[in-house]
């Protein structure tokens, strides 16, 4: 029978475009408020370029740009290679993409002006939500067709991740943003005080959870056994990670409140759920680094599997330390504090990142028709411009935080407050500057990734690159290589 | 929170640690082997790689 | 074993029955926690000594929220002696009760404002979101200038204070009728320091535990 399905690599290419621009222009945008907090004058005295109406923009840039881009282009990527078939609905697909840059560029252009519900992380008005929900469901609608017509029988693991991504953000979006517009710009929240504080950081966290964690984990198992070169470390361990991490994290976001007006048991709960949480995530980043065992070698040489290994390493301590921030004794020092942004930045410049620039790296060159990156000196100056960036902002951002802190709640002999509050922020100041250098450098890396691919693309650009043939029939098990024997 | 709901909360937390350890054992037995280490080698499986 | 091989495998092989099992997982947690709150939220209302903002403050507030003073500025005081003796008596729900979105927050790069009203003067407030370095001198706060050049917009207050009397908060008509005068001749700058100096002044927490 004459093989004539073809993979829909053309909206893979897409969201890889969409990824590299994102990326340099959030992350961008990061550094510039990043230097406003250390000079003030850069915030011009203009409105549009203020600190606190543009933060949301280095926050949606980065997460919902950038890694939204690169989730969905990766997912579709992950979804017919672990299926054996092409993607189903190919125009609603194409909507996603279109659907998602229009959210993003009207959210990035509203957002400085003023037009913001303020709900963190949730910051576009109630028009942009609604095209959230419906790129989001379209999404949804895809991948599942997706899946429905593989000629592979079982769902491969990183298919469950992204599945179990989809559903939830859909999930938590739409019941945080319920809201009643009062005009194009403006919309009141339905929830207030109290409960609207608990939706929020059940969204918050639950975006942390899924958007950021289960997301990212579907991209890694699969990008993860393809660039080691070998079978995952243990299969049946990550369908035990997937239950219990999509379980317990939804308990765990009133571990933000702790110690607030939110109802004593709720925090019990969440901070006992966020001690839970360190298995699942410990299982998965273990599995992702035992995959490498035996293939170090490789590793060595390969820089996409290097920003792999230190992205597992960064997942299992960003993760260590936010059970550790979520015990109370703990919290009362770390929150409100830097130590929450040093935290942050080590999970998203750590872990996301890091997976994702490892996987766009693993993946960039097939969806592109080329046999490897157009320059692989230059994705070893990526991965050291990264990871010394990365280091300085987390080092630099956890010293500030622990000595906000101590500030704060140092007493003298009789038990009056040392420090008036602006002390904290003069101690902090130099820390400011090194984050903005660690900042400097990771944007720098990512314009060398853009670089890179750019170049990589050639012959994408030039329409010379042929679709790759789906294998039809499905080879039977049987046929397959005999497997390798169990490593212990 | 009202004593119904702890009981509700106490059940739904029982049920799903018996759930939980309920996936292990299940996942854990030999006669799913073969097909998982099948399934750990798909990423690998992809159609460029075949000549 | 073959048997009960079955049903698990059923979801490992169907892409429907996976999901539905996903989304009832992850729905778990969310209502467990969520629920109960709702529940509460009614008990919460019924606190006396909270008022709804009046118009000049309410504008203010959604400058407030406009602004985004979220990302530097918490408004929730923790029950820890380190930030009662900093900031005042811990935050109670019912001071929130109004407040949509909430403004708690998650960050200090500057100090909680939960109870900053009158702690310092109109004029200095003023001076300060024109020019925060003017006042204190080592502050990294943006300077707000343009709040003192916007006339507040007095037909849309009608229709704000409308919505969220449809979402229950306790405006009369008479009270909506009566805001757009509230707001003549008033800029940003006037609502926002009227609602900063409105924060934690109501008597809440003199009753509370």
């Amino acid at each position: 029978m004459p093989n004539t399905e073809t993979y829909n690599d053309q909206i893979v290419r897409l969201f890889l475009l969409a990824a590299a621009v994102w990326g340099v222009a959030g992350m961008a945008i990061g550094v510039f408020v990043a230097a406003q907090l250390a000079w003030p004058a850069l915030n011009f005295d203009t409105s549009w370029l203020t600190f606190s109406r543009l933060r949301p923009n280095h926050t949606f840039g980065v997460i919902f740009a950038f890694g939204g881009s690169a989730l969905m282009g990766t997912c579709y990527y992950v979804v017919q290679r672990t299926g054996h078939t092409r993607l189903a609905l190919p125009g609603l697909a194409t909507f996603t993409f279109w659907g998602w840059q229009l959210v993003c560029v009207l959210a990035m252009a509203t957002m400085p002006f003023g037009i913001t519900q303020s709900k963190e992380y949730a910051e576009p008005e109630w028009f942009i939500d609604i095209l959230i929900a419906a790129v989001w469901v379209s999404f949804g609608a895809v991948f599942f067709a997706t899946l429905a017509r593989r000629r592979i029988k079982h769902i491969y693991v990183a298919n469950w991740y992204y599945g179990a991504f989809i559903i939830a953000v859909a999930l938590l979006h739409i019941v945080n943003n319920i809201v009643i517009p009062v005009s194009l710009t403006k919309s009141y929240p339905v929830y207030s005080g109290t409960v609207d504080a608990m939706v929020q950081w059940w969204y918050g966290h639950n975006a942390v959870a899924f958007f950021l964690t289960a997301g990212f984990l579907g991209m890694m198992y699969y990008f993860v056994p393809r660039q080691a070169q070998q079978p995952l470390w243990s299969y049946r361990f990550s369908i035990v990670n997937f239950w219990a991490l999509i379980s317990v994290y939804m308990w765990a976001g009133s571990h933000h409140l702790l110690y607030t007006a939110l109802p004593d048991w709720v925090q019990s709960v969440g901070m006992a759920f966020s001690i839970l949480l360190l298995m699942p995530s410990w299982g998965s980043a273990a599995n992702g680094l035992f995959t490498f065992n035996g293939a170090w070698q490789r590793v060595a040489s390969d820089p996409a599997a290097k920003f792999m290994v230190l992205a597992l390493v960064f997942y299992a301590a960003a993760t260590t330390e936010g059970s550790l921030m979520a015990v109370k004794t703990v919290n009362s020092l770390s929150h409100y504090t830097d130590w929450t942004v040093a935290h942050v930045h080590s999970g998203a410049i750590g872990w996301v990142a890091m997976i994702t620039i490892g996987s766009l790296y693993a993946m960039a060159p097939r969806a592109l028709g080329r046999p490897a990156m157009h320059s692989k000196r230059s994705m070893e100056l990526h991965f050291w411009m990264h990871t010394a960036g990365l280091i300085l902002y987390v080092a630099a951002m956890w010293t500030a935080g622990v000595t906000e802190g101590l500030m704060w709640r140092a007493t003298d002999a009789n038990g009056a407050l040392i420090h008036p509050f602006i002390d904290s922020l003069i101690a902090i100041r130099p820390f400011y500057l090194i984050r903005f250098l660690g900042g400097l450098l990771i944007v720098g890396g990512m314009i060398v990734m853009a670089w890179n691919l750019w170049h990589t693309a050639a012959d994408a650009r030039a329409r010379l690159i042929k679709p790759i043939p789906v294998p039809i029939p499905e080879p039977e098990p049987l046929q397959m290589p005999a497997p390798v024997p169990a490593r212990a | 929170m009202t004593a119904a709901w702890g009981q509700v909360a106490g059940i739904v937390t029982v049920v799903m640690m018996l759930l939980f350890v309920g996936i292990w054992i299940w996942v854990w037995n030999d006669g799913h082997k073969p097909k998982y280490d099948r399934l750990a080698r798909l990423p690998m499986a992809d159609a460029e790689d075949r000549p | 074993m073959a048997k009960g091989y079955k049903y698990f495998e059923a979801v490992e092989k169907h892409a429907g029955k996976l999901g539905i099992l996903t989304a009832i997982m992850v729905s778990i947690g969310g209502l467990a926690e969520i629920t109960p709150l709702f529940v509460e939220a009614h008990a919460i209302t019924a606190v006396e000594g909270v008022a709804p903002y009046d118009p000049l403050r309410l504008a203010g507030k959604d400058i407030y929220v406009r602004e985004g003073c979220y990302t530097c500025h918490t408004q929730m005081i923790r029950a820890l002696r380190a930030e009662t003796q900093r900031y005042g008596h811990y935050s109670i729900s019912s001071e929130s009760v109004y407040d949509r979105p909430h403004q708690w927050g998650s960050k200090r790069t500057g100090p909680d404002l939960a109870r900053v009203g009158g702690k310092y003067s109109d004029e200095w407030q003023r001076l300060h979101l024109m020019d925060p370095r003017a006042v204190v001198q080592a502050s990294n706060m943006p300077a707000y200038p343009w709040l003192a050049d916007e006339q507040l917009d007095a037909a849309d207050i009608s229709a704000r204070m409308r919505a969220l009397q449809r979402l229950g908060d306790p405006y009369t008509a008479a009270d909506i009728a009566a805001a757009p005068a509230a707001l003549e001749g008033k800029t940003s700058l006037d609502a926002l320091v009227a609602y900063l100096q409105g924060l934690g002044v109501s008597p809440a927490t003199e009753a509370a535990p």
